[in-house]
């Protein structure tokens, strides 16, 4: 009987390598990792002692609250053998030993070239200090701060001229070099427009960054003071050129100034998460067209300004294919139309302008109540094109037909109506 | 049209398996070993796998002979290659579905005979074997002996116990 002990190490230290790579995809992958780590090495002790020597292993080192943090930074920069680090620091921060964990840091900053990303829920007093080096070949950086943040995080400031991914708080961190021609991903949270660092970020690499995240906790956003004062110092963004995906999050209305800030050609996905929509008139012939836009979400509450919102991107993005509204007002919203009105609206303007949105092919209505006649009319205007409607739970039928007593009966009739009337790839729905 | 050439190799039992010379060439030692010593009639040995096992070699290798080869200095450690697809593509999960036995053989097979993608498809699915599992579950579903005393495995959990705050 071949036995899985008589594979020789370098099959067996393979195995552990791919069992690492599969967590890759799941939640919280680095901490995963060294439970399946810690797994492989109490099963026998041939197991120990190839895992030892297998490199790849070691390469993601926690900086945690437990006991030991210098010593286990010290075996893994010698386990991993010259490989590139994970060093994630502190998912438990109230119980660090900060001390231990600095001077932890502290062995691991002698080889700044060897950092490969970094992640890190907590700011020690001392690690700004610490990170004071060029991080030459750091690819990813991100914070997991706890929210609300405590005021009295310290700010690090770090120097990452290959950074290609970068989620952050605005507030707690600081970048000092001017040039990021790798930096593909940005994702800034807790922004308020005033962090200079942010817009050099941006100005220094609109050709290479491709998707961007600003997300805004409070009632403040961007407005023009501070793009005069940023322009003022020479790092004004004109055209993100290769940006495909922009997403905002925000409490505020003044939010849509993001979206003529810079130039976005090539935008192909805008999701808006936001809680207030500004009168359509302030943005209509401020708003630039988005010709290559080609998916758009929206995550709000309803209102009139809401469907006007909608209805001018659909004027603005005239090859959008995919459209996804939700709203958030659960079943507290009993009027129907300001989400799915504004699709119809040009059916009864004027014959010379073409229908809005009239190259779309998927429509989800997520919790978006929505009348069978709408519903109806959405579907006849775009035949041959709509191919696909997605309704989910919280939809409503507000119109009901003559003769039908169940919702059941409702929903039969109306699934039956729609898959006769046009010829859908899917429709798939869930009802109460 | 001329038929296109074949190799015979000769399984540690004997037997004889005549297969296109394109099929063999995706293990790199037979196509070493062809390179090495010129065509010829005699058939190749490959002392370290039976028939059974070869057998099963010679099917995965028959379904990918198109397949482009992998890079001969893809080097597992390097920092590239960590990041290698971890998904088994559908035949090829439906080719590994055997016993534990035949599997490790095939695993043994694929790296002697130096055939990389099946000796990944073969380590994927032990990893994935694994995954997930306790070092007790670990250890009955292979039948692996605990050598540690409970010094040593209380030592292992001491230097890692940060890795237990699951």
């Amino acid at each position: 009987m071949t036995h899985i002990n008589k594979f020789p190490p370098e099959i067996l230290s393979h195995i552990f390598s791919i069992l690492f790579d599969l967590t890759d995809e799941e939640l919280m992958p680095t901490r995963r990792r060294s439970y399946e780590l810690l797994d492989c090495l109490l099963v026998c002790r041939r197991w120990t002692q190839v895992a030892g020597a297998t490199p790849s292993l070691w390469t993601t080192i926690h900086v945690t609250h437990r006991s030991g943090a210098v010593q286990r930074a010290r075996s893994y920069l010698e386990r991993s053998g010259g490989l590139s680090l994970d060093v994630v620091v502190a998912p438990e921060p109230q119980k660090l030993q900060i001390l231990e964990a600095e001077e932890a840091l502290q062995v691991l900053s002698d080889y700044p070239t060897r950092w490969n990303t970094f992640s890190t829920s907590f700011n020690t007093p001392r690690m700004n200090e610490i990170l004071g080096v060029t991080l030459p070949n750091l690819i990813s950086f991100s914070d997991f701060y706890p929210c609300p943040q405590p005021d009295s995080t310290p700010l690090i400031t770090l120097d990452t001229p290959k950074l290609e991914s970068c989620t952050a708080h605005a507030d707690t961190v600081f970048f000092k070099n001017d040039s990021w021609p790798a930096l593909k991903y940005l994702d800034i949270q807790s922004l308020s427009g005033f962090e200079t660092w942010v817009w050099r970020m941006l100005a220094a690499s609109q050709s290479s960054l491709e998707s961007l995240v600003f997300r805004s906790d409070e009632r403040i956003w961007i407005d023009n003071r501070p793009f005069e004062e940023v322009h003022g110092q020479g790092t004004a963004v004109s055209s993100l050129t290769g940006l495909k995906r922009l997403e905002v999050h925000s409490l505020s209305d003044g939010w849509w100034s993001t979206l003529r800030f810079a130039a976005m050609p090539a935008l192909t996905h805008l999701t808006l998460h936001l809680d207030f929509f500004p009168v359509v008139q302030e943005i209509r012939h401020t708003l630039p067209a988005f010709h290559s836009l080609q998916s758009l979400r929206v995550h709000t509450y309803s209102s009139p300004n809401v469907g006007d919102s909608i209805s001018l991107f659909l004027t603005l993005a005239p090859n959008l294919t995919s459209l996804i509204v939700t709203d958030k007002s659960g079943r507290f919203a009993e009027r129907e139309g300001h989400m799915i009105m504004p699709l119809l609206l040009t059916s009864t303007a004027s014959p010379n302008e073409p229908l809005a949105g009239r190259n779309l092919r998927e429509v989800r209505l997520l919790k978006v109540p929505t009348s069978v006649q709408t519903l109806k009319e959405l579907v006849d205007l775009r035949a041959g094109c709509l191919k696909k409607i997605v309704l989910t739970k919280g939809w409503d039928i507000i119109q009901e037909p003559r003769g039908l007593t169940t919702k059941q009966d409702l929903d039969d009739v109306l699934l039956v109506w729609l898959k006769t009337m046009v010829v859908l790839e899917e429709i798939d729905g869930e009802w109460d | 049209m001329s038929a296109a050439p074949q190799v015979t190799l000769e399984s540690s039992d004997g037997e004889k398996f005549k297969v296109d010379k394109e099929v063999a060439e995706r293990s790199v030692l037979i196509k070493n070993m062809i390179e090495d010593v010129g065509e010829s009639d005699n058939p190749i040995p490959l002392p370290n796998v039976n028939a059974s096992v070869l057998k099963k070699v010679l099917e995965y290798c028959e379904h990918h002979r198109g397949d482009p080869l992998p890079a001969a200095d893809a080097d597992p450690s390097n920092d590239d290659n960590r990041k290698r697809a971890t998904e088994i593509s559908d035949w090829d999960q439906k080719f590994i579905q055997v016993d534990q036995e035949m599997l490790f053989e095939i695993i043994l097979a694929a790296n002697y005979m130096d055939i990389k993608p099946l000796l990944d498809v073969g380590c994927k699915t032990v990893a994935n074997m694994i995954k997930g599992k306790t070092p007790e579950e670990i250890r009955k579903l292979f039948n692996i002996v605990n050598d540690f005393t409970p010094e040593e495995e209380a030592q292992i959990k001491k230097e890692n116990e940060w890795a237990e705050d699951r």
